[in-house]
């Protein structure tokens, strides 16, 4: 028996030491499914500079991809670098599973403006910013002239207003697509209309919540009004819904990012325009980044970082926002001559990156997503005056700041 | 007889049956039905004019419209070249659970049905509680574990999971099937020399073939829905994902190829469907079997 229990010990011991003794590997979690060529490159470049070091990179569905590096986190055997929501950084940071990350002073006068406050928190930057969008209105030119207007930038709420009514009152359209499912683009949308009437979430520099105001009022009963001249049940419809019943001429204009003219049929005239403004404010729009997070523990983190930096500037991000048809992360006017976003179409979606706000952090990123489609969803069903949904959601995001 | 029905009998028998298949098939018949329209009608709705009631071509026109095809068939092939491979995978990683678990449920329900030992309720009843966990409570542990004896990305990864989750519920259902069959039978091999063993392979198990099938079917079904799980998270080798971590594929950066995903989601289970075709008969003989004394 003592030998028995003496060799079950030893096994233990041995299994002990079996434990990772791994090779300097730095193991990244790319979202998309595939490795693109540009990556490759700087995955490349990366071990050639570093020799013994290899890259662990992994391509992963977006399905899962978010999830995948919590897991392996959570597991103890974190990942050292991987594409996550910016607004999951907060969370992560607070509980001490990503760490902070250098960005150059010549780096961060490179971002666009409002790009680096979707990543910032306590003082610190949480992750380096990586895919970035920006959104505007596509309007059907076809079904707004058959409405017998004219296809016009509405520039105003009023002037968006009529122009939703009259495709809706006189094509077999509806008026405007618009979300209500319980999706992060339902409240997306929302922030879009918000920040083009000044009104805001949270205070940058206190953080404290700033959305029960009467700017917040009043565009929630915009959104109310433009149910009326809606998609029938908006409930049951996020963005990329939308897209397909924009394609099938079902909705007269709804909002997207800069990828929406590659997903919109050939044969629909459009124009792209900036999202209206409200009666007090002027025209925004949703400033959204996706970033790469160092985790805490990895092998090596400052390698980690280092590969990070590399992943996010220059030629391999040039690549992403290009390839991806995303709004410029970085401002390469000041970098290179030719720059994909010149077109008018791109400066629908460029210009208005100064007077747009940001996706708010919170540590509890739900609680937001929460607060705000719930007040969004009451307004459609018609639960409460616009006033009580909005203080109610606003006691909600407090709880999850 | 007892199979004379009347009227109002027949007619009561056959509506209850219509409403449980509704229920059942409802989710297919959407799938199908989505997986023929074109993305752009996936979500459209006739708009109905205030005050006017739906007619009866736009209510059908809900479930049918003109330009339903069987595109999505051919392009889901393109969209992810590696859907024939997550195919193979799924129907070969249910098997070798199923085959592996059969492997140890036999001779445990047989020393189960057939003999006293201490600790016998204990560990049925722990056998139980294995059951109340799911796999996600337990991927964290499991992860640290396939780490450490380097499965990680390998089919053993989603295998040894698979198997170590089925085999108490098989063990309980076959357990329960062999202590009704009849022990003078075993009896009567021991009077004539055969072993435990030689018994158990040559008067037991062909006895036992419905329970068998039940019990495989059982592992198999399990198997293949418990994939997902251990797949995203122990594995990372696209040749090795099943189906249902493959399916995800079909959701872009923007987009989700809806019809396509349902497209191959039918294609996925048509294996597992001609499976069950065939072992139809097997199934009903051993849920049935031991009902009645006879």
């Amino acid at each position: 028996m003592k030998n028995i229990k003496k060799a079950l010990f030893l096994a233990l011991i041995g299994a002990g030491f079996m434990a990772p003794v791994q090779a300097a590997e730095v193991h990244m979690i790319l979202c998309g499914g595939e490795i693109r060529p540009a990556d490759q490159i700087v995955i490349d470049a990366f071990e050639a500079k570093y020799p013994g070091v290899t890259v662990n990179a992994e391509a992963v569905p977006w399905g899962t991809c978010q999830d995948k590096s919590m897991t392996l986190a959570a597991a103890g055997d974190p990942v050292g670098l991987a594409y996550i929501g910016s607004r999951t950084l907060k969370q992560l940071g607070r509980s001490g599973l990503i760490v902070p990350v250098d960005i150059s002073e010549e780096m961060q006068a490179l971002y666009q403006p409002g790009v680096l406050a979707t990543v910032s928190d306590g003082g610190q930057f949480w992750g380096y910013p990586h895919a970035f969008s920006t959104k505007a209105m596509f309007i059907n030119c076809g079904l707004v002239e058959a409405a017998g207007e004219a296809c016009v930038a509405p520039r105003t709420w009023t002037g968006l207003y009529n122009m939703a009514k009259a495709v809706n009152d006189n094509t077999s359209a509806a008026g405007i697509g618009i979300t209500g499912k319980d999706f992060d683009n339902t409240m997306h949308q929302f922030l879009n209309y918000l920040y083009s009437n000044g009104g805001t979430v949270s205070d940058a520099a206190t953080g404290e919540i700033t959305f029960n105001s009467p700017e917040t009022i009043e565009t929630l009963e915009f959104y109310g009004k433009l149910a009326g001249v809606a998609q029938e049940g908006p409930m049951g419809y996020e963005r990329s819904q939308l897209t397909q019943l924009y394609n099938d001429g079902q909705i007269g204009m709804y909002i997207n990012g800069p990828w929406g003219a590659g997903q919109h049929n050939a044969n629909i005239a459009e124009i792209v325009v900036p999202i209206p403004a409200g009666p007090s404010g002027e025209s925004g729009t949703l400033l959204i980044t996706d970033s790469m997070a160092v985790f805490k523990g990895s092998a090596d983190e400052a390698l980690a970082m280092e590969l990070a930096q590399m992943m996010t500037s220059g030629e391999a991000q040039y690549d992403l926002d290009m390839s991806w048809g995303l709004t410029p992360i970085l401002q390469y006017d000041k970098m290179r001559d030719d720059v994909y976003y010149s077109t008018d179409y791109w400066q629908t979606f460029v210009a208005p990156i100064g007077s747009g706000g940001p996706e708010p952090m919170f540590e509890d990123f739900k609680a937001l997503q929460m607060g705000i489609n719930s007040a969004i969803q009451g307004m459609i069903l018609g639960e409460g005056s616009a006033a009580d949904l909005v203080a109610e959601a606003a006691e909600t995001l407090s709880e999850g700041l | 007889m007892m199979d004379k029905y009347s009227l109002p009998h027949k007619i009561l028998i056959y509506f209850s049956i219509a409403l449980f298949l509704t229920f059942m098939l409802l989710p297919f018949v959407e799938m199908f039905i989505a997986s023929l329209r074109p993305l752009t009608h996936l979500f459209s709705r006739p708009k109905i004019p205030v005050g006017e009631t739906m007619s009866f071509v736009d209510f059908m026109s809900r479930f049918w419209s003109d330009k339903m095809s069987f595109q999505a068939y051919r392009d889901m092939w393109v969209t992810v070249p590696h859907l024939p491979r997550y195919i193979f995978n799924s129907v070969f990683l249910a098997t070798a659970v199923t085959i592996m678990s059969l492997i140890f449920v036999v001779p445990a329900a047989y020393a189960y049905a057939r003999f006293n030992f201490r600790g016998k309720s204990v560990s049925l009843t722990l056998f139980l509680a294995v059951n109340m966990f799911s796999g996600a409570v337990l991927l964290i542990p499991l992860y640290k574990l396939l780490r450490m004896y380097g499965m990680l990305n390998t089919y053993w990864a989603m295998i040894i999971p698979g198997v170590a989750f089925l085999v108490p519920t098989g063990i309980w259902l076959l357990k329960s099937f062999l202590e009704k069959i009849p022990y003078e039978l075993e009896e009567a091999a021991f009077v004539d020399g055969a072993s435990r063993l030689y018994t158990l392979r040559r008067v037991i198990l062909p006895l036992a073939v419905p329970g068998l099938v039940v019990v495989g079917v059982a592992i198999f079904i399990g198997a293949y829905a418990q994939q997902f799980l251990f797949a995203i998270t122990f594995n990372q080798n696209r040749d090795y994902m099943p189906l249902p971590a493959g399916i995800f594929e079909f959701i872009g950066y923007q987009d989700v190829l809806w019809n396509e995903m349902m497209a191959a989601s039918l294609v996925g289970v048509l294996p597992v469907l001609v499976i069950f075709l065939f072992m139809q008969k097997h199934l009903i003989a051993g849920l049935t079997s031991g009902a009645v004394k006879q």
